[in-house]
């Protein structure tokens, strides 16, 4: 905790950290797949194709993500 | 059902403030699951699938854009949650209220008339997508015995009766059952499709042949940044419907809102894997489809699967009956905090002194009649669900910066809320009816929404008084 010593915790919150921030926009940014080759659905995983299992992928991540950060930025 | 007649006996939240008061009581399981079945019904279930089913993968956005509206949830809760609790404060209208306090008169309540049409009508939209998917849904069902048009007006006079014969009571309880059934439902569904038409991994091969374009990644960069756009446009959209900021502001403390981001994203993230599954599926299975008839694609693969056995009749009859329930809980949450917001404003100008039955009574014939008004729109829909719910979100987005703007700048005034929103509407609407309905895959609602904060920051800026300053940054800075 910074500054003096408070009977009450201090109030933290998500938008008062650039991590939260920085983290959030990264997977945005992943999740969308401007990184792949347009028109492609080769190579397939799994009789899925490979970009739709990576998306899937993040948005796993992306969740949590939201689990995480509420319990690490917002206290 | 049963639970809304329960709680009628028991006379939980007998008043409108006892009502939201109950929620503060509620856990945050409860509280999660009710939130996540306010997001999840009958139009994502009907409609969403169905936009899967047209555009294939590239709707995996779905799960992306239900994720995100959780951290913009958070942003808006870790600041209006405290602000609630100490002044006890239970809708957008009282927040709104309380933050441009020191103005007084007409600009005020010009800023929340206009806040009042927007965040009415991402509302009201919510209400009569939920109609248009029981629609599709019942005619499916009765394989056209019984048509669209007819189900339509009966599912609105069944919520009109709903609410009015005491489903105000214990809806949170309610929502979160019938969250849990849908999920249950929903995957059942996917498991009972793959069985009976075979596996995701033999069906998605399939569409390579039929229609590749559906597995595909995206083909142009237009695609790509309307992706971009319809992530924000409902992420920063659905905190804002009248019905989850009134369960936000209705938390015990930031604690019970927070526990519940230990269960939701994982399930929004399952509904929206499993829903664009599904349609995906379909397209396979039931290809050829044109766009307004293929919103009935996930009742027509119900029908398909359920004569089959008995376990999939089964499975088939919960998930109707499940989005069924869901759907009817969300339309008649969505129409009382319309109802009830709108009135206590009417109220509030007009005869300040009435009492709580008395709103409640007004606000049950009013609720009625906007229920109605919902007929003559959906009967004959002229669009997609897919479409009414961007539409929806790109008028709703425009009170942002009167809800998350304000709280966290401390400079931002009413007279800045103001003039954005008017412009920004101004903006959306003139791209939209001149059609423009996106701009290199951008919405119309959120070219207008980046108009509306920029000229919310430049006005508030321009018209700066110190002491509205301190009073904002007095109530909005957490202590």
């Amino acid at each position: 905790m910074e500054g003096e010593p408070r009977v009450r915790r201090e109030y933290r919150e998500p938008a008062k950290n650039p991590l939260f921030w920085i983290l959030w926009a990264l997977l945005i940014l992943l999740s969308v797949p401007w990184y792949f080759p347009p028109k492609t659905y080769e190579p397939m995983v799994g009789g899925l194709p490979l970009w739709v299992v990576v998306i899937m992928i993040v948005s796993m991540v992306y969740a949590v993500f939201v689990t995480v950060s509420a319990y690490v930025f917002w206290r | 059902m049963l639970i809304g007649y329960y709680s009628y006996k028991k006379r939980v939240g007998a008043t409108v403030y006892d009502f939201f008061l109950a929620s503060r009581l509620l856990g945050y399981v409860v509280l999660g699951l009710s939130l996540y079945a306010a997001q999840y019904s009958g139009n994502s279930f009907i409609g969403y699938a169905a936009r899967a089913y047209r555009s294939g993968f590239v709707f995996l956005m779905y799960p992306t854009f239900m994720i995100s509206i959780l951290p913009v949830t958070v942003l808006i809760a870790s600041r209006l949650i405290p602000i609630s609790t100490s002044k006890r404060l239970t809708s957008p209208v009282d927040y709104i209220r309380s933050r441009f306090g020191y103005e007084s008169g007409r600009l005020l309540d010009t800023v929340i008339v206009l806040s009042l049409v927007f965040l009415v009508w991402g509302t009201f939209v919510q209400f009569f997508e939920q109609a248009i998917a029981m629609g599709y849904l019942g005619e499916v069902i009765s394989a056209g015995m019984f048509p669209y048009m007819y189900m339509v007006v009966v599912f609105v006079i069944g919520v009109i009766v709903f609410t009015v014969l005491g489903g105000f009571r214990g809806a949170a309880l309610a929502n979160a059952i019938m969250g849990t059934m849908m999920l249950i439902g929903l995957l059942g569904t996917l498991a009972m499709i793959s069985r009976d038409f075979g596996s995701i991994s033999e069906l998605v091969p399939k569409l390579a042949q039929i229609k590749p374009s559906l597995i595909s990644t995206p083909s142009t960069v237009t695609t790509i940044a309307n992706w971009f756009s319809t992530i924000v446009l409902i992420a920063l959209g659905a905190p804002l419907y009248i019905h989850i900021l009134q369960h936000i502001m209705a938390s015990k403390d930031p604690s019970t809102y927070k526990r519940t981001l230990l269960f939701t994203p994982y399930f929004y993230i399952l509904t929206a894997m499993s829903l664009i599954l599904i349609g995906v599926c379909g397209a396979a299975t039931i290809p050829g489809l044109g766009t307004m008839e293929s919103e009935r694609i996930v009742p027509l693969l119900v029908v398909q699967a359920a004569p089959k056995d008995p376990l999939a009749k089964g499975l088939g009859l919960l998930w109707v009956l499940a989005v069924l329930s869901a759907t009817l809980s969300t339309a008649a949450t969505t129409i009382i905090a319309i109802s009830v917001t709108v009135l206590r404003e009417v109220f509030r100008a007009f005869k300040p002194k009435a009492t709580e039955r008395e709103v409640l009574l007004v606000s049950r014939i009013v609720l009625s009649l906007i229920a109605l008004l919902a007929i003559p729109i959906v009967i004959e829909p002229r669009a997609t669900i897919w479409r009414w719910t961007e539409i929806k979100f790109e008028g709703l987005i425009q009170v942002l910066p009167a809800i998350l703007l304000s709280l966290y700048v401390p400079w931002v005034n009413a007279k800045g809320v103001l003039s954005g929103m008017i412009i920004g509407a101004i903006v959306a609407l003139t791209l939209s009816l001149s059609g423009y309905t996106t701009v290199q895959g951008i919405h119309a609602g959120v070219i207008g929404l980046i108009v509306n904060i920029v000229a919310c920051l430049i006005v508030s800026r321009v018209t700066l008084k110190e002491h509205e300053v301190s009073y904002a940054r007095n109530l909005i800075i957490p202590t």
